[in-house]
């Protein structure tokens, strides 16, 4: 795959579609936030007063990054002079004194905000409606974020990959046995049924470990969910998020985001699921949950790693089965776009 | 509750026919899930609410017997 083709897939990519990158619990407290990179930037998406809201973390005045960590709780505060964004405005120190220029016209320079349920999208440039960027699960990704409690826990790396690659890992299962050994190959996973919503794409499978299910299924009381299944769920909502879960009762949401050098800024958060107010405290399943899927994307990484970037290309894998339908369709998807500039 | 009831639930949550007091649990069959499992049996079973870390620590069946009848 010749760089300049993946650029420009990436440049549409992140400018024309909607980005979701995160639930509304995670910044249920007012300066609450978190940073995610998008087309080379650092984007934070916070909690302002009630209001979220989505810019890239430049200060207008002299383009020092604002925020340092990935995410927590801070005023929207410039560390070097002080320009604070708050209450949809930005608070500049001395203000009358910027007699030379347009000072009144100084923002932050937002980016346009959108949700589905409790999910939160960014765009740059959006060409389509959310609705029509999901095309029909847009009520199946609402009921699930109503489900959804509270993120747990926050990840953030590189994929030494580019990022076609790290998605399509995502979304065959093929290689569980051999790179998930000790993780997530012990649900045995079962070849399962996948569709197709827009670009969007969806596969679930039931577990074939019936010890883990059946336990699965002796736990169910406990849960507060409107979306209940048995087995393993995986949405791929084009073009870079996935979100997946096991029997609803917590959800994982990645971001495989394009980033410099052919890498993929990667990052998770493991949401839990609601809980019914008598049901026993379910830590150490959420803990084990956080630890099991920190390391089955590490193992990702590793093996995505390892693959020839110019392996990828826009044709169907010359070697698939049935099942890698998804990874075909991702390709299409890919194609047709960067063949309509 | 009885000593045999609690065996039964431990039982169940491994998925062994039998155990007794003196059954290692080792990380393979204690993992997270069979924790939450046996918490909720219990919890089921008699009403009691047990400490997730407690039930996390055990080694043997007779620690988890003393903490559900200290309970």
């Amino acid at each position: 795959m010749k760089n300049n083709f993946l650029d420009k897939l990436s440049e549409i990519l992140i400018n024309d579609f909607w980005h979701m990158v995160g639930h509304k619990s995670e910044l249920e407290d007012n300066d609450s936030f978190f940073k995610l990179i998008l087309n080379n930037k650092e984007i934070v998406v916070f909690n302002d007063n009630g209001i979220i809201t989505a810019f890239d973390n430049i200060c207008p005045h002299r383009g020092t990054r604002i925020l340092r960590a990935t995410n927590g709780k801070s005023p929207i505060t410039c560390p070097y002079h002080s320009w604070t964004y708050k209450n949809g405005e930005l608070k500049i120190p001395n203000k009358k004194k910027y007699t030379d220029c347009d000072i009144d016209s100084a923002d932050i320079n937002k980016l346009d905000i959108c949700f589905c349920g409790d999910f939160i999208f960014v765009g740059l440039e959006p060409k389509m409606s959310l609705d029509r960027q999901l095309s029909g699960l847009s009520s199946v990704l609402e009921t699930i974020s109503y489900d959804i409690s509270n993120r747990l826990d926050f990840d953030s790396y590189e994929f030494d990959s580019i990022f076609p690659i790290a998605i399509e890992n995502a979304l065959e299962a093929e290689h569980l046995p051999s790179v998930h050994k000790n993780s997530l190959a012990r649900l045995k996973l079962q070849e399962g049924e996948y569709s197709f919503f827009g670009k969007n794409s969806f596969w679930q499978s039931p577990i074939g470990n019936k010890k883990i299910d059946r336990d699965l299924e002796k736990i169910k009381e406990n849960f507060d969910i409107s979306t209940t299944f048995s087995g393993y769920r995986n949405y791929l909502i084009f073009p870079f998020a996935m979100l997946s879960s096991t029997y609803g009762y917590s959800y994982s949401l990645q971001n495989f985001l394009p980033g410099k050098n052919n890498k993929t800024y990667f990052n998770s958060r493991f949401f839990s699921s609601k809980t019914k107010n008598n049901a026993v405290a379910m830590d150490p399943f959420f803990k084990g949950g956080i630890e099991i899927n920190k390391q089955i994307f590490r193992e990702d990484a590793e093996i995505c790693s390892f693959v020839l970037n110019e392996s990828w290309s826009f044709d169907d894998p010359k070697y698939s089965k049935g099942i890698d339908a998804r990874i075909k369709e991702f390709r299409k998807n890919c194609k047709s776009i960067l063949m309509k500039v | 509750m009885t000593e045999q009831e609690i065996l039964k639930i431990v039982a169940d949550t491994i998925e062994e026919e039998s155990v007794s007091k003196s059954f290692v649990l080792n990380e393979d069959l204690w993992d997270s899930l069979a924790i939450i499992v046996f918490i909720a049996a219990i919890n089921k079973e008699f009403g009691l609410i047990l400490n997730p870390e407690e039930i996390s620590s055990v080694k043997t069946v007779e620690n988890l017997v003393d903490i559900v009848q200290n309970s």
